[in-house]
């Protein structure tokens, strides 16, 4: 897509250069921007993205307040800063990048101060007490893995929701966090059995 | 090991399942109409204003003007209280007296029992509001300025016919305070701290605190 001139209202004769990938599942956000339509492309953008980009705030948060706070926060933002949209990743994944930024922000200004329970895995995967035979049921697991994903410390929660629950690429998730792919890959694979402990612990089962 | 962490990934892909709260989209769209509107007039007239991507400050955390929502809101409310009156004026009342507000919050320990103390983190408690007004919720503290959990709507809510019901793990050290709250118009979102959401409406409560070392 080549850069463009087109009015914009509200904002004054101003060069575009928004592009989008070929392959941009949202590539009609960014035609639609083209085109002028700025207000169309947010909604749109707040139609296919909103959902995942609540969910993922709040569960990085852990507070549906503050979440929905932050979810308005990103979209107000990737609304300005779609002008300048270059087309160096998806739409999805820039959306995501800022999501992640806005998500940092806040927990800094909440100040929580959590304690981490990467600090006590091995205590946690040690436990000596024995299992019972019963499998936790589905219930008990999402149950239990809520609480057990807020302990996880900032960074490993984050690349655990971008990975399994928004279902990034490593590659994508690279983009958004500015980290290497195997590194964001490894803290992954860390925090796996760090919360398979922290489940069975809490439940008393055998997930 | 392979089909727990098979387990895990699938539950992973589901955590946080919900919706956006109703109405987030218009939020959205009123803040950027408001800031849009706030910037036209202290714009010099000879350049029009243009769009800031650089170092741009994040916009204010309250995105809509509280002023605008809260007089509207007033208004709707006391368009149903009308209504409400009129119709209990004519066919009695719109729904059966309410029973009580009562509250109840066990716990149960996670660990081996400490002497001396008697909740400690990681504990999950569950908190339980029962009768009261024609709206019930239930919110709870940490330090009574920390919101932690807020049924309806939150992520620790259980689901029960007849009561609000709470499940959450007491993460952090502190004070947590439950608090059931009723009232016969809708009860307003808390924000936090305690003293504030509880100065904000005309509500009955009922409070238990629990000390978490």
């Amino acid at each position: 897509m080549e850069p463009t001139d087109l009015p914009l209202p509200g904002v004054g004769q101003c060069t575009l250069e928004v592009t989008a990938k070929p392959d941009d599942p949202d590539r009609d956000i960014i035609e639609l921007i083209v085109t002028g339509d700025q207000g169309a492309a947010l909604r749109l953008l707040m139609k296919r993205h909103g959902r995942g980009v609540y969910r993922y705030c709040r569960e990085a948060l852990r507070d549906p307040t503050l979440a929905e706070d932050v979810q308005q926060q990103v979209f107000i933002e990737a609304h300005r800063d779609l002008l300048t949209f270059a087309g160096r990743s998806t739409v999805r994944t820039w959306l995501f990048a800022i999501a992640r930024h806005r998500v940092l922000d806040a927990a800094k200004s909440r100040r929580r101060a959590d304690a981490h329970i990467e600090d006590n895995a091995a205590a946690d995967a040690q436990d000596p007490t024995p299992l019972p035979d019963d499998r936790i049921d589905d219930a008990q697991v999402s149950f239990a893995l809520v609480g057990c994903v807020g302990k996880l410390s900032e960074r490993s929660r984050t690349a655990v929701l971008l990975r399994y629950q928004q279902g990034f690429t490593f590659e994508e998730m690279a983009e958004i966090c500015g980290e290497r792919a195997g590194t964001l890959q490894a803290r992954v694979m860390r925090a796996l059995p760090i919360l398979r402990a922290c489940i069975e612990k809490r439940t008393g089962g055998r997930l | 090991m392979t089909d727990s962490i098979s387990r895990l990934e699938a539950a992973l892909a589901n955590i946080g399942d919900v919706d956006a709260p109703a109405g987030w989209e218009a939020r959205v769209i009123a803040a950027i109409d408001a800031a849009d509107d706030a910037a036209r007039p202290a714009a010099p007239r000879p350049d029009p204003p243009r769009p800031d991507h650089g170092d741009a400050e994040p916009g204010p955390r309250r995105l809509l003007p509280r002023p605008r929502r809260l007089s509207l809101a007033l208004g709707v409310l006391g368009a149903m209280a009308a209504a409400a009156m009129i119709a209990v004026g004519i066919g009695g009342r719109l729904w059966p007296r309410e029973s009580r507000l009562e509250i109840e919050v066990s716990w149960q320990p996670i660990g081996p029992p400490v002497r001396g103390s008697a909740v400690r983190t990681g504990d999950v408690a569950r908190v339980a509001a029962t009768g009261g007004g024609r709206y019930r919720a239930l919110w709870v503290y940490r330090n009574e300025r920390e919101l932690v959990a807020v049924c309806p709507g939150g992520m620790q809510c259980l689901p029960s016919p007849d009561a609000t019901v709470a499940q959450l793990t007491l993460e952090l050290r502190g004070q947590y305070t439950f608090v059931a709250v009723a009232s016969a118009s809708p009860v307003p979102a808390p924000r936090g701290p305690l003293d504030a959401d509880l100065a904000a409406g005309n509500l009955t409560t009922q409070v238990v605190r629990l000390d978490v070392e």
